[in-house]
């Protein structure tokens, strides 16, 4: 009988904790510098900046896809270069690629992904259908993927990322080309994924996302870190009227 | 390492290839619709065609055709064999044939043509177009009807002196074909046996090749299935078997496409093809027959070099941002193969050694052709299929080794 690897996540305050993380891709090329910030369990912590700024990249590392140049990260008390496997079972990624395998189902794309998470047939029917009441995603589970508007692939995404119930949700421009529906779809399910054991790491370079979600967040521009802080400090401490404002100040302030 | 997790990236990479209708259907009909149609359909077209010409009457230019004897004549409108030509009076003759007004030319000297041996000799020119295959065949009934003529000429002159028409050989030569029939079953046209193959196995194997990397890549999935739980090694072996499965699929199909046709060509030419179309079908591989040794050798070949492309399929298709820069980067591969066994036809001159048959790509096509020919041994067959399999290691390690690397999986 396969020994089965049970792997309860740590009792943890801080779920993303990240150290001087650096990736530089050449000695020219600097993606991330030393940068720092931590993520608690129940709140939805913002990843700002602008395109290009770093973001993918840090999360590319948390997700354990890139390997740091330097610094350290851990992800619900596991490190990302020492305990790869354990970060990327307690992680679910969205981002905005949507991509899906247009000649699967939605049933069977799910079941795919749960396979991985060693999850079994009754588990995983029971998490399909969970997800499919939550999410309203029913009649779309037998068609296939390729026949779906955009609004319907992005269920389906958000739904394979948290198949397995991560306990850190990772939104990489989860909403970039969708519509004002889909993209409500996709706030509501951020808002409502957190709680007391589970984090929510949104990142965004639309401001008004990270106002309407975010309790806290890290700005970042250039790989390197802005500021870090509660979105009111932010605005407090540059005296702006709303985010944007702040980012604007703060960006403008380094460069 | 675990395996349900490499079967499940496999089966899924299956399925998804098999729901693309176009692309499944693509890889079980042209074998069966491509083979045939060289093994059967050119045969039967060529006899056809060439039955034909010899049955038609050719207008054939004449200059100077008031000379001409009327036994030449008679020879020449009556055709030996086949149906005679027509002849028409011209005055150029080269002309007359560049312009198309006539299919071919004679020209008889304006001193005439004899009528009886012994005399000095007489030229007739005759005018075609030497790369019209079409003016072969009229070109070839002037050449015999003349030569007949003048052999009658000979034959007569014989005759008054009293001399037996054997006193012209005093010794016949006749050459015997030496070729065992394995040897002459895949005709002229064997070189392009082993391109059947390796596209079959390309066909089939670069659409999971490189739906599964660069596909995955451009949809942004591959991501996705990287931040789950699954190993990378995982991963590329579930695409490595995936692939490979469908090359196998490829040679299989094509396999089973040779011995159906090779079995209903004489079935099919019996009925339906010209009186040579027999020798045609031997000339395009129809009496293809090389019994269950000769398939199983080209099979275990077809597979090796299956498991061989697959590993290169997916470590190049992998280098790829999408599906279309994928198509691009594979098609030199598609090139080399089919220019290694256009280049077989010259096989013959070929100094075989081990360690040409080592040789990725080139040894498999020349393997593959020895099986047709009949004379591959079993010590070939194991050359091929080991340094095959040793290849297959290899390119797999390459696969994996750019599966690691973060600039390939994430170049944007």
């Amino acid at each position: 009988m396969r020994k089965l690897l049970i792997l309860e996540p740590r009792k943890v305050v801080v779920m993303i904790d990240v150290k001087n993380l650096s990736k530089r891709y050449s000695p020219k090329v600097i993606a991330v510098d030393d940068l720092s910030f931590s993520a608690k369990a129940g709140e939805i912590y913002g990843l700002l900046g602008p395109n290009g700024a770093g973001k993918t990249t840090t999360l590319r590392m948390l997700a354990t896809l890139l390997e740091p140049t330097g610094g350290s990260a851990s992800v619900a008390g596991f490190d990302t270069k020492r305990q790869p496997e354990e970060v990327r079972r307690t992680i679910g990624v969205v981002n905005g690629g949507m991509g899906l395998y247009d000649r699967l189902t939605g049933q069977e794309i799910l079941e795919y992904f749960a396979s991985f998470y060693n999850m079994g047939k009754s588990d995983t029917s029971k998490r399909i259908k969970e997800l499919s009441d939550a999410l309203e995603m029913n009649e779309l589970l037998n068609r296939r993927a390729g026949e779906y508007s955009t609004g319907m692939k992005q269920k389906i995404v958000i739904a394979r990322a948290v198949i397995h119930n991560p306990s850190v949700l990772i939104l990489d421009e989860a909403t970039n080309g969708l519509d004002v529906v889909a993209r409500r779809a996709v706030l509501e399910f951020a808002r409502n994924y957190k709680n007391s054991s589970r984090v929510v790491l949104y990142s965004t370079h639309i401001m008004a996302e990270a106002e309407e979600l975010c309790e806290r967040a890290a700005i970042i521009d250039h790989g390197k870190l802005i500021a870090e802080d509660t979105l009111e400090n932010l605005k407090t401490k540059t005296g702006a009227n709303n985010l944007e404002e702040a980012f604007f100040r703060l960006t403008r302030s380094v460069a | 390492m675990r395996f349900h997790f490499i079967w499940r990236v496999a089966y899924k990479e299956l399925l998804s290839t098999v729901r693309d209708v176009k692309a499944f259907r693509a890889s079980i009909i042209l074998p069966f619709v491509m083979t045939p149609i060289f093994i059967i359909g050119f045969p039967l077209l060529f006899g056809n065609l060439f039955g034909g010409e010899v049955q038609k009457k050719q207008v054939v230019g004449v200059e100077n055709i008031a000379q001409m004897p009327p036994a030449l004549r008679s020879l020449l409108e009556s055709g030996t064999g086949g149906a005679g030509v027509e002849l028409r009076e011209i005055e150029k003759p080269l002309e007359a044939v560049q312009n198309g007004d006539v299919e071919a030319a004679l020209s008889i000297p304006k001193g005439g043509v004899p009528a009886f041996a012994g005399g000095q000799p007489v030229g007739i020119q005759i005018y075609v177009k030497f790369s019209s295959q079409k003016a072969s065949v009229v070109r070839e009934k002037l050449s015999d009807a003349i030569e007949n003529y003048s052999k009658s000429l000979v034959l007569k002159k014989l005759a008054d002196l009293g001399l037996s028409a054997d006193t012209l050989e005093p010794v016949k030569v006749e050459a015997i074909n030496a070729e065992t029939k394995e040897e002459s079953s895949g005709g002229i046209f064997a070189f392009l046996i082993p391109m059947f193959i390796f596209l079959a196995i390309l066909g089939g194997a670069s659409t999971v090749a490189v739906d599964s990397t660069a596909g995955e890549k451009e949809r942004g999935s591959l991501e996705i299935l990287l931040v789950s739980p699954i190993r990378r090694l995982e991963v590329v072996l579930g695409k490595l078997l995936a692939v490979t499965l469908f090359a196998l699929f490829g040679v299989v199909m094509q396999v089973s496409a040779f011995v159906v046709s090779g079995l209903l060509s004489p079935i099919v030419l019996k009925q339906f093809g010209p009186s040579g179309g027999s020798d045609m079908s031997a000339l395009f591989g129809g009496n293809l027959n090389l019994g269950f040794s000769g398939y199983f050798s080209m099979f275990l070949i077809g597979i090796t070099v299956a498991l061989m492309l697959s590993g290169l399929l997916v470590a190049i298709s992998i280098y790829a941002r999408s599906f279309k820069e994928a198509q691009t980067y594979l098609v030199p591969l598609q090139i080399i193969a089919q220019f290694v066994s256009i280049g077989m036809q010259f096989g013959d001159f070929i100094t075989r050694s081990t360690l040409l048959y080592a040789t990725p790509v080139i040894g498999s096509t020349l393997g593959i052709l020895d099986i047709v020919k009949g004379k591959a041994t079993s010590e070939i067959v194991a050359v091929i299929v080991i340094a095959n399999l040793v290849f297959a290691v290899g390119t797999a390690y390459l696969a994996l080794r750019n599966f690691s690397k973060e600039q390939v999986l994430f170049r944007n």
